[in-house]
């Protein structure tokens, strides 16, 4: 298992620059999006996000392969091909991934519903140029990994 | 429609805030960037040098970075990477004379590089502080190509004192009694 491990960080290890910096590009082109494009009426009731920032958002909160989280990917892979269960396997992926996208789903259905709320409406122009400013923080960080 | 102007404010606003909170992150980023390193370095990848260059570059007082790099430099046995590791961890090493861990990392080039004074110095005060068998036995094999035979001897009855079963110093003391 050790050695499969081994492998498995090898290979995710050699092509891990062109994945940091596909984040990087997405967090950048996320940021700038949040930053510049924004609706002038402010009167205007919140427009759902495009189909395209919602995509390139999970995509990249999906790829994020930190060097911490690569030895739990590559164990849990190995797991999954060791253990003569796929249900096990199955069970493991999902822990990790429900592990993972825990705070983002956390995070997106508390802004859902603190936006039902006017008086905290206003607050929606500070929050996404807030996460504007992470992305651009983020595609700065990742780009240093790549 | 794009506000330019309300854009540029934006944009000007998040720029001044990731100015400001960057001294924040730069122990944390440096740290990352080891942890990358080290991910590279763990599949052989050259590429964890630029890592652990880049750690230092953004952190220049993190003694992590420079223990790895100066490691990694020992690792690559060239000798200008070697000349490279010494400087950096003797500009480490100034700031933070205590760091054991970097003095042995730097000891390990400068007997590759054949200056064996130096190296024994750094590897007998390793030795010393956390009382490491292994750093004496290098010291004494430094003091023995020197020709000092007496301190060759002091520095293995030293380590002989701290682990009496260890091999290196056992057979090197069978030896210096034939």
């Amino acid at each position: 298992m050790l050695a499969t491990t081994a492998s498995l960080i090898r290979g995710v290890a050699a092509f891990s620059n062109v994945i940091y910096a596909l984040l990087a590009v997405g967090f950048l082109s996320f940021g700038l999006h949040a930053l510049i494009v924004r609706d002038s009426c402010s009167h205007k009731a919140n427009p759902r996000p495009s189909s395209s920032v919602t995509t390139l958002c999970g995509s990249a909160f999906g790829l994020v392969l930190s060097p911490c989280c690569t030895p739990v990917i590559a164990m849990v892979a190995s797991a999954g091909i060791y253990s003569s269960s796929v249900a096990t396997a199955l069970a493991g992926a999902l822990a990790f991934a429900a592990g993972h996208v825990a705070p983002l789903a956390t995070i997106g259905f508390g802004l859902g519903a603190a936006e039902r709320f006017a008086p905290l409406r206003a607050l929606s122009a500070a929050a996404t140029t807030i996460s504007g400013g992470l992305s651009l923080a983020l595609a700065g960080y990742y780009g240093l990994l790549a | 429609m794009i506000d330019w102007r309300g854009s540029l404010r934006r944009l000007v606003l998040v720029g001044i805030a990731l100015v400001l909170a960057a001294p924040l992150l730069r122990p944390a980023i440096s740290s990352a960037l080891v942890t990358r390193g080290d991910s590279l370095l763990y599949a052989r990848d050259v590429r964890a040098k630029e890592k652990y260059r880049l750690a230092l570059a953004v952190d220049p007082a993190n003694v992590a970075a420079a223990d790895h790099y100066v490691f990694f430099e020992f690792l690559s046995r060239d000798g200008h990477d070697l000349d490279d590791g010494i400087s950096v961890a003797t500009a480490m090493l100034t700031r933070n004379p205590g760091d054991t861990t970097l003095r042995m990392d730097r000891a390990l080039c400068l007997q590759l590089r054949k200056r064996y004074a130096q190296a024994r110095a750094d590897f007998e005060r390793v030795g010393e502080e956390r009382g490491d068998v292994q750093a004496l036995a290098l010291a004494a094999a430094d003091a023995e190509r020197l020709g000092d035979a007496k301190a060759t001897h002091r520095l293995l009855m030293l380590a002989h004192r701290i682990d009496p079963s260890y091999v290196p110093v056992l057979v090197a003391l069978a030896r210096s009694r034939s």
